[in-house]
């Protein structure tokens, strides 16, 4: 199909870019001019991704568009091509719309900063190549707009210089980030030795041929931790946290939902269309394994912060690894939940960041222990904040519940299918990581909106209507994709995940009819998702239960007489007080001894388990050297049990 | 003979490594970057290497079934990868400079306020 | 400091007044012929940018900031991106894909040539405002310390 809609990708990300370099050529002259090529062009993109739903989401096709015509040539694709099949579109969409809701956001909130025209170049620079890497159908090309997003985004980061830790965050980001950077592209150079083409279709089709080939298997894994710094998995999420600390609020947004999500795009496009005869139990292992850790590992990170911002980071982290996690499983079922906690993830997080950022705008801290009671001041914000927590905790009826309940459902699934304690064990891992959200969302909301209201903070106004404009499209979007998740699994989530399966007909469009089967790979595809539906009422009845039963069993393991005790010797034995203060579901003060600060909530938690977190702060020690040498570390465990193991 | 290319390639990446993970020093750390980046781009050299072949530069008329020459995509991939090196070290050393401003300081672990 | 730094380098300068016409015909050389030659926008527009670098050595950093706009260098940059682009589109225009050669198709000249030359011309822009840049870093330490930097040691040698 030669329409004109075939050049909407390119058209879509030449716009960004065109946007900037005018920006940075008209911006310098009228602040109106520079809000209006920004504003154009980002609803350009939009429009123009919106336009390629029904064709590419809705009536399955493959747009494949060779750069100056370079088609294939005898088999062989040594042109540059885009090539959008759902799962691009898929993340093309929540690209754009983040894009569109953190670039209006930044128009107020950007107001008290100066060379804006800078900050609106890198702005859609940023947004132009996360496009880009998105709808690319060429290997190199994903490189070199990986790189064009961590220039942009340290850039963006290090833009307000004289915030403290600004440079300091973005030169982490950049050193550790190249660590990544160069991981891609040692496993391109890789798969190039060997298969001599860097289309990313060929590839797909070349591998299977090469059997068990090392380098191909070192390529796998270089690749795969190329993406996964850039989703800030595991041993990078300190990058992730210092990054969001520092940078404004839009970028946060930027960096949270749209960077992360490149690097879930690369990971399932990595392991389902590249490597798709890989698909084997320990690449499960591994992607699920990493994702479980980065889930409990930066959910615990999150209880000892005091910043806003870091604290809402390491949440990042933590949902990013429910994705990798459900994408990890090797289902149908899983990758839908993941791409649909993926789309989730930039709702609520961005809801969440932008929350922050009207805090910080109003109020100039971020400092959870010196706010305190701005539900007075800040009333409609308090309101989208807590639509943002309960979306992130997974309380119904947002759209974290939906998803996050198909992820249990999916991980739960695989448990029982492949007999495996392994996937159980992370269900339950990725259940208890949800109630620790909401446990640490509950002190954020307690230490800035709730409780006292500090003397400083009385003349705070409301936000402008046009910073809650952006917050409040987020808001309702986390309440729409959270009521009607049976919409969103057939229209968004099983096209992108049959894409996903299919790589046989991605082969296809890019290099002609009958390529994929000529090298052996059979038509793919998912007819159907086997959802159990959330708002079943038999599931909310077995819900019920286990609560009941949970509740019970907390209060029997707790036996009465020493909460009694406690009680009653709190007035003559201070030793026995203390020592009930520390009991994990009992503790507390008589509430005349009550003065903990919101943002210390859970002190009895923290006091059982210190140990862990003296640990887990030392390792996030703030010195480059350590996070660079904990990603070469990670790099070379999955290069050995990827070569030692496949 | 093309082993030793390979060699030479991981080598200098190794030793980038051990600068960036060793040094305390930001500028050495900077360093480090820009060997793993000259390592990187010695191995995509090498993989387009045909013994024997010549330049790749030819017109359309030139070019018959029988040309032998060196693979020209790794070499243009070569290219890219230099100038986003260049940049980055570029950008990394104007952020080295205004850090120097700030805290006063090269070594990495006196530069540390975010942590924990 | 600087009217001693001229007196003593005559040959640099004189090397430099030399060398800057044909640093830069040669550079534009690279870039005319990036197409059909090793070397293209890249590199060429690096070599027209270093002829700052000669402008430097022979005259000084005053003689840089008088010479060069780099308001205008920084806008040209701009300029020759959308230079690029508006090219790359004009294929979409005429019925055929992004960066399609169909100015001259089937000859030797083709609109990839143009597209050189923007790129030659935005790696120009950009280069020589970082050189500037950079340059503009070193002069507040001469005016500062009396004693010569570095650079200029070396150059008398």
């Amino acid at each position: 199909m030669n329409t004109f809609l075939n050049n909407f990708p390119i058209l879509a990300i030449m716009i960004l870019f065109v946007g900037a370099f005018v920006t940075s050529l008209v911006g310098r002259r009228s602040a109106l001019a520079r809000n209006g090529v920004v504003l154009v062009s980002m609803t350009a993109a939009l429009a123009m991704m919106l336009a390629l739903v029904k064709p590419v989401l809705l009536d399955g096709q493959i747009i494949t568009y060779w750069l100056g015509n370079w088609e294939p040539v005898e088999g062989w694709a040594f042109g540059i091509c885009l090539e959008v099949d759902a799962l691009s579109l898929f993340f093309g969409l929540i690209v754009t719309v983040a894009v569109f809701v953190s670039g209006v956001y930044s128009f107020t909130y950007m107001n008290h900063d100066d060379s804006l025209v800078n900050y609106y170049t890198l702005f859609l620079m940023l947004s132009g190549s996360v496009l880009g890497l998105v709808l690319s159908g060429d290997l190199f090309n994903i490189f070199v707009m990986v790189e064009i997003m961590t220039f942009t985004a340290v850039a963006l980061t290090a833009f307000r210089n004289t915030y403290e830790g600004a440079l300091e965050g973005a030169l982490k980001y950049l050193v550790v980030g190249s660590l990544g950077s160069t991981s891609l592209l040692v496993g391109i150079a890789m798969l190039y030795s060997q298969l001599h083409t860097l289309n990313l279709a060929q590839i797909s089709a070349l591998i299977p041929g090469q059997g068990a080939n090392p380098v191909i298997i070192a390529a796998f894994a270089f690749l795969f931790m190329g993406f996964a710094t850039k989703a800030f998995l595991f041993p990078f999420q300190p990058l992730a946290a210092d990054a969001h600390a520092v940078a404004p609020a839009s970028i946060s947004l930027m960096i949270s939902g749209v960077l992360t999500k490149c690097g879930v795009y690369g990971i399932i496009r990595l392991c389902y269309v590249l490597y798709e005869n890989l698909n084997q139990p320990l690449v499960q292992y591994l992607v699920t394994g990493f994702g479980a850790v980065s889930m409990f590992i930066c959910v615990t990170m999150a209880f000892n912060q005091h910043n806003f911002k870091r604290l809402l980071a390491f949440h990042s982290i933590s949902q990013v690894g429910y994705v990798i996690t459900a994408v990890g499983l090797g289902s149908a079922l899983g990758v839908s939940a993941g791409l649909y906690h993926a789309m989730n993830h930039t709702i609520f997080k961005g809801l969440l960041f932008l929350t922050a950022g009207a805090v910080q705008h109003q109020t100039g801290s971020l400092d959870l222990d010196s706010l305190g009671g701005l539900s007075k001041r800040m009333p409609r914000t308090t309101l989208l904040f807590l639509i943002g927590a309960a979306s992130i905790s997974g309380l119904p009826p947002f759209n974290g519940f939906a998803s996050k309940w198909m992820i249990y459902q999916a991980a739960f699934q695989r448990g029982a299918a492949t007999g495996n304690f392994f996937f159980l064990f992370v269900c339950i891992v990725a259940l208890i990581t949800s109630v620790l959200t909401l446990a640490s969302f509950i002190k954020v909301a307690q230490s800035v909106f709730f409780g006292q209201l500090p003397e400083q903070y009385k003349e705070v106004k409301e936000v402008p209507l046009a910073m809650r404009i952006p917050m409040w499209i987020l808001a309702v979007l986390c309440i729409v994709t959270g009521l009607f998740p049976t919409q969103v699994q057939n229209y968004l989530l099983l096209p992108a995940t049959s894409a996903a399966f299919n790589a046989a007909n991605y082969i296809d469009q890019a290099m002609g009819l009958g390529y994929a089967a000529a090298h052996g790979i059979a038509t793919g595809g998912v007819a159907g998702l086997m959802v159990s539906d959330c708002w079943n009422p038999t599931s909310w009845l077995m819900l019920l239960f286990c609560i009941t039963c949970a509740v019970a069993i907390v209060a029997l393991l707790a036996s009465p007489n020493d909460l009694k005790d406690a009680h009653i010797s709190s007035c003559d034995e201070q030793a026995e007080v203390l020592d009930a203060k520390y009991e994990s579901f009992f503790s507390g003060e008589e509430s005349v001894y009550s003065q903990v600060g919101g943002s210390d909530l859970f002190w009895g938690f923290k006091h059982n388990w210190r140990k862990y977190f003296s640990y887990m702060h030392d390792w996030h020690s703030g010195i480059v050297n350590d996070y660079t040498l904990y990603g070469v570390v990670a790099i070379a465990f999955v290069l050995l049990a990827c070569i030692i193991l496949l | 003979m093309m082993a030793v290319n390979y060699i030479g390639s991981f080598a200098l990446i190794a030793l980038g490594l051990y600068c960036m993970v060793a040094k305390h020093n930001l500028i050495k750390v900077i360093i480090g970057m820009g060997l793993v980046d000259y390592g990187t781009n010695l191995l995509i050299v090498s993989v387009g290497f045909n013994p024997g072949g010549t330049a790749p530069i030819f017109t359309i008329a030139e070019l018959t079934r029988e040309s032998f020459f060196v693979d020209p995509v790794p070499q243009a991939l070569t290219l890219t990868s230099i100038v986003i090196g260049a940049c980055m070290t570029a950008m990394s050393l104007s952020l080295v400079i205004k850090l120097r401003e700030q805290y006063g300081t090269l070594d990495t672990r006196k530069i540390r306020r975010l942590n924990g | 400091m600087k009217s001693k730094f001229r007196k003593k380098n005559i040959i640099v300068r004189c090397a430099a007044d030399l060398f800057l016409p044909l640093a830069c015909t040669f550079g534009c050389y690279v870039v005319l012929h990036g197409n059909t030659s090793p070397g293209g926008g890249f590199q060429g527009g690096v070599l027209v940018a270093s002829a700052i670098l000669l402008v430097f050595l022979g005259h000084g950093g005053t003689r840089v900031k008088d010479s060069f706009s780099s308001k205008l260098l920084h806008s040209s940059e701009t300029i020759a991106e959308i230079m690029y682009v508006v090219i790359a589109l004009l294929g979409i225009f005429t019925g055929l894909n992004f960066c399609v050669n169909f100015v001259f198709a089937g000859q030797e000249l083709e609109t990839s040539i143009l597209m050189n030359d923007a790129v030659g011309y935005h790696v120009m822009a950009g280069i020589a405002c970082l050189l500037i840049m950079m340059l503009s870093t070193l002069e507040p330490e001469d005016k500062e310390q009396d004693a010569p930097s570095e650079e200029k040691e070396v150059a008398p040698k």
